[in-house]
């Protein structure tokens, strides 16, 4: 069976797409065998053309890859409790915002129901403030799961998207160190079951 | 001195050598028969389709949903079209 990471938020624009493939390009250069699902109905990943490992829905989790990453809709869709009960990791990316947060809890009440594991990942984050901090305060008031990794607001990860390799071509060592490290929290996380 | 980063390639391994976060996972199939409600969207959906539910919801739609729908956030009336676009393709199927 694949290992199935699912990327879900249900609030658009705090980078689902964006790390889905920057972890799909680093799986394969380290050498894993690994897919995208795209549920997104936007078809972003399957539109950029990049990406030739795509996985149907249908497939899952029986598909011929290691790994699998599931892209999803930025809304709360009826197939996600259906999607959980296939998935070894869910990754809810959230910008360190109040608004994203809030839709990041439906997806977490969802994990819950679904015995999932899960983590939320502070993506986009503009280091230094006192406001990141509230932020970070407050997932821990909730008792909420928090990814080490932090991803920062870097061109290089939408440059990145042009190319078939990621960023690999773009170059940018932090960028790359920052997707090596939040990829090896997620492993750790499906190897230790 | 650099702390040491783990070997992602090791980790791979040992991520696909587990027996998995989920080892009772049903397959697709098996949730089909056991929820069919809970199943993805039919893989004959197009884009272009979504215009045509559009219109479904506008037209059957009865006040209350309309009010809803319009008074609700973007993530509530996405659940509202996922409901709809499941019910009209429901309903196409059983014409």
């Amino acid at each position: 069976m694949s290992r199935v990471i699912t990327v879900a938020n249900s609030k658009g624009g705090v980078g689902k797409t964006t790390l889905c493939l920057h972890l799909y390009h680093y799986l394969k250069e380290q050498g894993a065998s690994c897919g995208i699902c795209d549920l997104d109905y936007q078809k972003s990943i399957t539109r950029l053309g990049t990406v030739s490992d795509l996985v149907e829905f249908s497939s899952l989790p029986n598909s011929p890859y290691g790994f699998v990453l599931v892209d999803t809709p930025p809304y709360r869709t009826t197939d996600l409790p259906g999607l959980l009960n296939m998935t070894d990791f869910l990754l809810i990316p959230t910008k360190p915002s109040v608004l994203d947060l809030q839709a990041a809890a439906f997806v977490i009440e969802e994990a819950k129901t679904a015995g999932v594991k899960y983590g939320l990942c502070l993506n986009m984050v503009r280091p230094g403030t006192r406001f990141l901090d509230d932020i970070k305060s407050q997932i821990e008031q909730a008792g909420w799961p928090l990814m080490k990794t932090e991803v920062r607001e870097r061109v290089s990860y939408a440059r990145g998207l042009l190319f078939k390799d990621g960023l690999q071509t773009e170059a940018n060592k932090k960028a790359d160190d920052e997707i090596s490290d939040l990829t090896n929290e997620i492993l750790i996380q499906i190897a230790n079951g | 001195m650099a702390k040491k980063k783990p070997d992602t390639k090791n980790l791979i391994g040992k991520a696909l050598e587990s027996d998995g976060a989920k080892d009772d996972r049903t397959t697709i199939e098996q949730v089909s028969k056991k929820e069919p409600t809970q199943i993805g969207r039919p893989r004959s959906f197009e884009e272009s389709e979504s215009v045509r539910v559009t219109f479904r919801i506008h037209k059957d739609t009865n006040l209350e949903m309309r009010q809803a729908f319009l008074l609700s956030e973007h993530s509530t009336i996405s659940v509202f079209v996922d409901e709809l676009i499941r019910k009209g393709l429901e309903a196409e199927k059983g014409e």
